[in-house]
């Protein structure tokens, strides 16, 4: 194990957990649910890969080289999975939305959906 | 102690005051929604926690603890989404 293996792996990893930082604080002085919501699943997604490869690079090992990517895989498709239908199911069950929200587009498509169901 | 296991520590602490902040948003929470995605961030927490742990002390078997965990996380998330949806008719 050489210096710049270790070097690689200290940057990710201190990049990895301070994107989790970063989501923690947007989870907290955020406004509203669905803000705090994207604030979430990107910047916590993120985190995760940055700290599986800073382990990938540490053990150099293809071992943990198909596990790593193996975890990234599911983290990739079920983290924007499960926000999806959190936010789905905080539409559903009116989540109040910030006041400041642009929501005419959103509005515009419940009344299609109401005509549609009315036809 | 060399620098890269101070840097480990580091990240440990930096994710643990991630989890505190999380579990102040899980307590005071205005909606039930917002625990949901608390909860959500506090399993994303655990799995960057594992690997960094597997890091400190070379058990790799806490790997495959994480590529479960991150699975059963999922599960845990659309379940409750399920019963947000089905609670009141």
């Amino acid at each position: 194990m050489n210096n710049l293996t270790l070097i690689i792996s200290a940057i990710l990893a201190a990049l990895g957990s301070f994107t989790m930082f970063v989501s923690a604080i947007g989870l907290l002085r955020l406004p509203d649910f669905y803000s705090r919501l994207s604030a979430v699943t990107k910047n916590s997604t993120l985190g995760v890969l940055l700290i599986i490869a800073a382990a990938v690079f540490y053990f150099n090992n293809i071992e943990v080289l198909l596990k790593g990517l193996g975890i990234m895989f599911f983290i990739c498709l079920t983290s924007p999975t499960a926000a999806y239908v959190i936010a789905k199911a905080a539409i559903h069950i009116n989540v109040p939305f910030w006041y400041k929200t642009n929501l005419k587009d959103f509005q515009d498509d419940r009344k299609k959906e109401n005509l549609n169901d009315n036809h | 102690m060399t620098i890269f296991s101070y840097i480990l520590l580091f990240c440990v602490c930096l994710l643990a005051l991630s989890v505190l902040l999380a579990l102040y948003r899980f307590i005071v929470g205005p909606s039930i929604a917002d625990r949901l995605s608390a909860l959500d961030l506090i399993s994303a927490y655990l799995i960057g926690l594992l690997v960094i742990y597997v890091m400190f002390t070379d058990k790799l078997i806490f790997f495959d603890v994480a590529l479960v965990f991150s699975l059963i996380a999922f599960l845990g998330a659309i379940s409750f989404a399920y019963y947000l949806v089905n609670q009141r008719k």
